[in-house]
């Protein structure tokens, strides 16, 4: 196999699940515009569903190579003959694939001004996906860049004259370079490596972002959240030292398991996400009223993405875990392992904070006159969620696309429960609509959580390291 | 070229094993790891108060070995009895009478050096403070520094500085020395060497830095192909095998067969060389086979490094 192709091949090896969804929406993408061209009568709706499709494929394709380029994009690799011209080229032979079609169907139909105009949309989306998936924390400001231009210079990116103009096409050119500089450059930068983080550490991070060069604000982020977390461990220290009973035994495993889930870093979590939730939700209110249940169910979704990050995390921390198991020194696997469980379970109440907190910003911003009704829903939905992505996350799938359909089906159904709540409350009216509604979600949550907790005691403790 | 007597195998140990119960006793162990076969049957005894030198090539089982002898890694079957009981299940307090030095160590990367050993020592009953002071010194350990922030060679030194602080009956240690300088390795043998002076305790380590057994007098255990080929004293090694150099301009075209030398272990030809490893050899054999073969023939006493080479 050549080198190029080996290249090319690496994300889809790497990532099968991202790779099914891109031959979905290549698949789709495809079909749909074999079905415009064969029915002409269809229109230019059918046209840009084809496009919408092949965009987001863009998207997902780059975002697949940019984890990619951000592997290997350690220096040893750069060793390997000629790595940096093979990227070149296929980044280059890349974008003219994605971007000469469409531009060019778009231009046969809607003349040639409108094609290069989709080809610098489709530049601009693929430099968008190789930013985000390299990684760079950078590219996440270009929404809130957006954002700020369009609260300066209002209704300019909704101005048609404005995407009928010559300028546009430059402004999405300079945009496209601008974030392709910004995912290229650090690659060829030697700096020193920051620390790895904690495996179970609620400062977000990927395993593949560990060891790498983070950027100054985030640096001292997480050494704020350390120093916190430093703080809490050292005063459960104190208190098991003065008496030490089962229950302070365990705040204190928690507090070296769970650094960042401590009170005050809880606290300052929500606060640094809520002014972000705040301003997407302001934003978007700003041009269209948002319905507040939607702004809810947003913001339980938010607070259950911690369980994903745990199951990673527990994954990675399993080798180095001997080191606790001699020193908590438990009588049996059974105690070891509930130990476990029981330090995880607070996990649940903190992802209920959190989810009602995001759930009082958004409604504050959306000045909701009736907020109770919501905010039952929120705390019904987020423990019944939490107990159930919790459980899946300690006894189930361990492979990378078995935990990617765990977190989908507890997002649809999560959703699902959302509304199906919603709908009872409309229903019943509040009280008798919430009782319908807790006593089989928080029953389910419960049930799994408990058989979890008890099928994960039963099993005996791995300390292997995962499989790749 | 290279030739391993196969009935080494079943050999069993040569010297006398000291009558006190042993601090560790496997049976028969097995462990594979999907469709390799890593541990093939493993019978061993280790005396207590005694330091082994665990050998074996890259791949020859010793991390599984020494993790399944801690009950970190499940066996297939087989018993494994720690201070007498087995490890199925880990007994309490009975972990902390065993010190584990892993390989690599990187779970708390946010922690401050001081922050671990604190947390860690709230756990014993038993904790030198006085060594674990001494010890960050000596070895330039910064308390204040974040685990994450240290070095490989760092974060060996915290690990084993943890494992000591205890005074662990049973020490293991996997490859402890690998990513240490020739200082804090020679200080590391040296804190090796004084815990060892304390009675009953024992300690294992696997290593490839055969210089460092020598030093400790330890026994060697030969770990090859998941099996235990010995474990023995190093001088008695050094008072029973010969390392035997067979020199003719020709060359080998064969091994040279020597019908009438007991006790060869393993003989091996590169050019004009053939060397073999003897035991209990018997000098007047062996001029009648230099005779034979026309070859020129020396008798050393060979180093671990030697022994090593020939057997692992």
């Amino acid at each position: 196999m050549s080198a190029s192709r080996a290249l090319l091949l690496l994300p889809l090896r790497r990532m099968p699940l991202g790779a099914g969804v891109l031959a979905f929406l290549l698949g789709g993408g495809a079909s749909v515009l074999v079905l415009a061209g064969w029915h002409r009568s269809s229109g230019m709706a059918t046209l840009a569903l084809a496009l919408a499709l092949l965009m987001a494929a863009n998207v997902v394709w780059h975002l697949l190579a940019g984890s990619q380029l951000r592997e290997l994009g350690r220096r040893e690799h750069w060793l390997l003959p000629q790595l940096k011209q093979r990227l070149l080229g296929l980044g280059l032979v890349g974008w003219l694939g994605w971007s000469l079609p469409a531009g060019g169907v778009v231009a046969v139909l809607d003349g040639a001004r409108q094609g290069l105009l989709v080809a610098a949309a489709s530049l601009l989306l693929s430099a968008l996906g190789l930013c985000i998936g390299s990684g760079r924390a950078l590219a996440l400001w270009l929404g809130l860049a957006v954002m700020a231009a369009d609260v300066l210079a209002p209704g300019l990116l909704r101005n048609p004259m404005f995407w009928q103009s010559q300028a546009a096409i430059v402004v999405l050119l300079a945009l496209a370079l601008a974030l392709l500089w910004l995912a290229l450059h650090p690659l060829g930068r030697v700096e020193d490596a920051d620390p790895a983080q904690a495996p179970l550490s609620a400062v977000p991070s990927t395993p593949s972002l560990e060891g790498r060069r983070r950027t100054p604000l985030w640096r001292a982020l997480i050494n704020v959240f350390d120093a916190l977390a430093e703080r809490a461990m050292q005063r459960q220290l104190r208190r098991y030292r003065q008496q030490p009973d089962p229950a302070r035994r365990l705040r204190l495993v928690r507090s070296l398991l769970l650094p960042h889930d401590n009170l005050a870093a809880t606290v300052l979590r929500l606060l640094g996400m809520g002014v972000l939730v705040m301003a997407y939700v302001a934003f978007r209110q700003k041009h269209t009223p948002q319905d507040a249940s939607f702004v809810v169910w947003y913001a339980i979704l938010l607070a259950l993405t911690r369980f994903p990050q745990i199951g990673r995390g527990m994954q990675r921390m399993q080798p180095h875990l001997a080191d606790l198991y001699l020193t908590l020194a438990p009588a049996t696997h059974a105690q070891y392992q509930q130990t476990l469980a029981q330090v995880l379970r607070v996990l649940v109440p903190g992802v209920v904070l959190n989810a009602l907190g995001f759930t009082v910003l958004g409604l504050l911003v959306l000045h909701e006159g009736t907020p109770f009704p919501l905010l039952l829903l929120t705390v019904i939905i987020a423990t019944a969620y939490a107990l159930v992505a919790l459980a899946l996350h300690l006894i189930g799938p361990q492979g990378l696309v078995g935990r990617g359909v765990v977190n989908v089906v507890v997002v649809l159904a999560a959703t699902l429960t959302f509304y199906l709540g919603r709908w009872l409350i409309e229903l019943f009216g509040l009280w008798p609509g919430s009782l319908l509604l807790a006593v089989p979600a928080l029953s389910f949550g419960i049930g799994v959580w408990l058989a979890a907790q008890q099928e994960y005691s039963r099993r005996r403790p791995v300390f292997d390291a995962p499989a790749e | 070229m290279r030739q391993i007597d196969p009935s080494m195998d079943d050999r069993p140990p040569s010297f006398a094993m000291p009558a006190a119960a042993p601090i560790i006793h496997v049976q028969a162990l097995c462990k594979s790891f999907g469709k390799r076969q890593v541990l093939r049957g493993i019978d061993w005894q280790v005396p207590p108060g005694r330091v082994i030198g665990l050998l074996g090539r890259n791949g020859a089982g010793k991390t599984t070995l020494l993790r399944c002898l801690l009950g970190l890694s499940p066996v297939d079957s087989g018993d494994i009895r720690v201070f007498g009981e087995s490890i199925a299940q880990p007994g309490g307090e009975r972990l902390h009478r065993l010190g584990f030095v892993p390989q690599s160590f990187d779970l708390f990367p946010w922690m401050k050096v001081r922050g671990y050993l604190d947390f860690t020592a709230a756990f014993y009953t038993r904790w030198n403070a006085p060594l674990t002071e001494r010890l960050l010194g000596e070895w330039q350990l910064d308390p204040k520094q974040k685990i994450g922030q240290l070095s490989q060679g760092q974060r060996q030194k915290l690990a084993i500085v943890r494992a000591l602080a205890p005074e662990p009956e049973l020490l293991v240690l996997d490859e402890p020395v690998a990513s240490l300088d020739p200082q804090a390795r020679r200080a590391f043998m040296d804190e090796l060497l004084e815990l060892m002076r304390q009675p009953g305790r024992t300690v294992i380590f696997s290593t490839h830095i055969t210089a460092d057994l020598e030093r400790a007098g330890a026994d060697i255990a030969l770990l090859r192909e998941g099996r235990m080929q010995f474990t023995r004293p190093l001088a008695e090694l050094r008072q029973h095998l010969r390392r035997v150099l067979l020199r003719r301009a020709q060359g080998w075209p064969q091994p040279p067969q020597p019908p009438q030398t007991p006790g060869q272990l393993s003989v091996s030809v590169r050019g004009e060389l053939a060397t073999l490893l003897v035991e209990d050899a018997d000098p007047q054999a062996l001029q009648a086979l230099a005779l034979r073969e026309g070859a020129s023939l020396s008798i050393e006493v060979p180093s671990v490094e030697d022994l090593f080479v020939e057997l692992a």
